[in-house]
């Protein structure tokens, strides 16, 4: 039988059948329309939390985490660390793409700015902060901003004041002690700012939590363009908590130069050389030489084990930060959700076995004619399986159409109705052109696979005996 | 209808069907058809009669290949059924065989040309002018200006003119007919039968007529009689005898 002239008999049959299978063909359509409804949300979920929240394609990297340890560098004993020949076996490692190594601040710090942005300054009684290497966020920071330690570039000259330094000069009044109330300002010299850079994550955070707590403004992309360039009076060696073991607590400013991911997650990452330097004043020489962590961005995601065990191995720990759990979690509510929508599918499939079933009883006279008139036992089959096959298109394109559109509703209610919160999507749905390929392949071949059985008996039936039997 | 050629017959085929020592039991062991043997000639009109149940549907669906179960040897434009697979004895209902049948078997969902024009689809190749063919057979069984009308519009002897240009429009040289009268009052079968005569004429069909209407073989070149699955009369006849 030709393509053509079973295209056209298909199509004529189809009328026919739909009153026989729209019942099950909404049953297609609503199994379909869950599946790719929840696959959608399960791609959205994963592209926010391994995208965003939790990155899948990265590790840090610590040295081991015991309380031994921690016991003796109280006592003061050689602090937990990585060092350089350790950072530098990770960057060769197999699976890694990159090694970047961290050096956190072992001393208190906190801090207050933003004056000229928000009205009043917004403050933070501990301002946790590490170093990087400068060319790793070099891309991240806005246009002609440097990540270099500043001091060579100081001044130096004596000031009271920021006023003292001159707006032109780009520098601020460093003091060399913090002040004190009801005592006289103490002396200062003027020195550029500290380029610092902080995360996408501590903006969400702030956006989603602490703008509303506090009635400030959310930090959109127009208003994060003003705050890159916001200063923030820094103070070192004193924080809410306590005091450096070393050094003099002083004041000294930093300039937020840039929003990175690669920055630390909740507090300001300066350049490695700042964080060198401030540590061997406040902390030790251990705790200027000796990583706190090495962040390693893998080359492939699924092979975080793998370096996990070969990071084990060296005598280091892996902090996933519970991505490896999440994303069980996801696979396994994901894989849930889609077997109830799986399984609605299928027993609409059911419902369109019976429906072919019945179909063929009633057209029995007209297959046995088909057979008269020159269709082969081939050509009522495919005729059956491709109007089968037809049904399940249509009916799978429909359940795909009511799933993007409940996607959609879904999101514009997110968008009006739920307040902010950290990482809120603009969507929560990812539908990628292999998923809605695979559900639609899945919803035709569910109706085929059902037809398949009725088709093969009609097949078989006996035209002399069909045509004993009348229709018209 | 004349500018269709009539498929040139093969000159070594002298019988267009031909059937030696038939039998076809039933399952659960009734006999239909108990060593039949007939050969048909080109061109012949032969009405099977006898009783309900003597094996005179059976006969057609042998030789029309449409029953392909049976034992002995049956052979329609010399090719034997049994060396037939599915596809070769599909093709050759196709090309060569029309059927006519007592229930119509049309789809009532589609219109009076979308069912003459159904045995085109099954075609190897496209068939020339298709749309101009159909209409013309409608019009020849006297159906002209109905081609859009379903057949739920028509009456019961405007249906079986449908089934007869279907049947006709592949342009069979055998055309095979199952009590095409069986359902239809007397004058409306009497039309129907002057129209089987009228085109036999001017086809040269051969024509096998299953009825048991003496009004149907009276149309006839040859009766033959069936009795419990057995020939017990074959007789040539002029036209208008019986």
């Amino acid at each position: 039988m030709r393509a053509a002239a079973l295209v056209s008999l298909v199509g004529r049959d189809l009328r026919r059948s739909m009153r026989t299978f729209w019942v099950a063909a909404l049953g297609i359509a609503a199994g379909v329309a869950t599946l790719v409804f929840f696959l959608g949300l399960a791609a959205g979920m994963r592209a926010v939390v391994f995208g965003k929240i939790l990155p899948l394609d990265q590790v840090e990297v610590i040295p081991p985490e015991s309380s031994v340890g921690s016991v003796l560098s109280m006592l003061g004993a050689r602090p937990p660390g990585i060092d350089e020949a350790q950072a530098r076996a990770l960057r060769r490692a197999e699976g890694v793409r990159l090694a970047l190594p961290r050096l956190r601040l072992a001393f208190p710090t906190s801090g207050r700015g933003g004056r000229a942005m928000f009205g009043r300054d917004v403050g933070s009684g501990e301002i946790p902060a590490d170093g990087v290497d400068p060319t790793m966020v070099r891309g991240d920071l806005r246009p002609g901003a440097d990540f270099e330690d500043p001091i060579g570039r100081a001044s130096n000259r004596p000031c009271a004041t920021d006023a003292d330094c001159g707006a032109a000069s780009g520098e601020f009044c460093d003091l060399v002690s913090l002040p004190v109330s009801g005592q006289p300002r103490p002396a200062g010299h003027c020195s550029p700012p500290i380029p610092a850079v902080v995360s996408p994550y501590l903006v969400e955070v702030f956006n989603g939590a602490i703008a509303p707590a506090h009635g400030l403004p959310r930090l959109g992309d127009l208003l994060l363009r003003q705050a890159e360039g916001l200063i923030l009076e820094w103070d070192l060696g004193r924080a809410g908590l306590g005091a450096a073991r070393q050094g003099t607590p002083r004041r000294v400013h930093a300039k937020l130069v840039g929003v990175s991911p690669r920055a630390m997650d909740l507090g300001v990452t300066v350049p490695m050389a700042v964080a060198r330097r401030l540590n061997r004043e406040y902390a030790s020489e251990d705790a200027a030489t000796r990583y706190s962590s090495v962040v390693v961005y893998l080359r492939d995601p699924s092979r975080m084990t793998e370096v996990a065990a070969r990071v084990r191995a060296e005598g280091l720990e892996v902090r996933t930060r519970g991505a490896e759990q999440m994303g069980l979690l996801a696979t396994a509510v994901t894989v849930i959700l889609s077997l109830a929508s799986v399984v609605t599918v299928l027993v609409a499939a059911l419902n369109i076995a019976h429906g072919f079933a019945a179909m063929i009883a009633e057209r029995r006279g007209e297959l046995g004619l088909l057979r008269a008139l020159g269709a082969t036992r081939r050509d009522v089959r495919l005729l059956l399986v491709l109007e089968a096959a037809a049904i399940g298109a249509g009916a799978t394109a429909l359940g795909l159409a009511a799933g993007r559109a409940a996607a959609w509703g879904c999101d514009v209610v997110a968008r009006t109705r739920l307040p902010d919160f950290p990482f809120k999507p603009d969507t929560w749905f990812v539908f990628s052109g292999r998923m809605v390929l695979g559900v639609l392949l899945f919803g035709v071949a569910a109706c085929v696979l059902a037809a398949l059985r009725p088709a093969w008996r009609a097949a078989k039936t006996d035209p002399a005996a069909a045509l004993s039997g009348g229709v018209g | 209808m004349s500018e269709t050629p009539l498929p040139s017959p093969d000159p070594a085929v002298t019988a267009h069907l031909a059937l030696r020592d038939v039998r076809k039991r039933y399952p659960g062991g009734r006999v239909a058809l108990d060593g039949v043997s007939v050969s048909v000639a080109p061109g012949e009109l032969v009405a099977v009669t006898g009783r309900s149940g003597s094996g005179k549907s059976t006969l057609l669906h042998v030789a029309g290949a449409l029953d392909r179960d049976f034992e002995g040897e049956v052979r329609v434009l010399g090719r034997s059924l049994a060396a037939l697979s599915d596809a070769e004895a599909a093709a050759l209902r196709h090309a060569s065989i029309g059927y006519v049948f007592q229930a119509f078997h049309l789809v009532a969902s589609w219109t009076v040309r979308q069912n003459v024009a159904l045995p085109a689809s099954f075609a190897p190749a496209p068939v020339p002018d298709l749309a101009a063919r159909v209409d013309r057979w409608i019009e020849r069984v006297g159906l002209a200006g109905r081609g859009d009308d379903l057949p739920t519009a028509l009456s019961g002897g405007q249906r079986q003119r449908v089934a007869i240009a279907r049947a006709l429009l592949m342009e069979p040289r055998i055309l095979l007919c199952d009590e095409p009268t069986g359902s239809l009052d007397a004058e409306t079968g009497a039309s129907i039968l002057g129209l089987f005569e009228s085109l036999h004429a001017e086809r040269a069909m051969t024509v096998l007529l299953v009825t048991h209407e003496a009004r149907a073989t009276a149309i006839a070149t040859r009766v033959l009689t069936l009795d419990e699955g057995r020939l017990v009369d074959d007789v040539a006849q002029a036209r208008g005898v019986a």
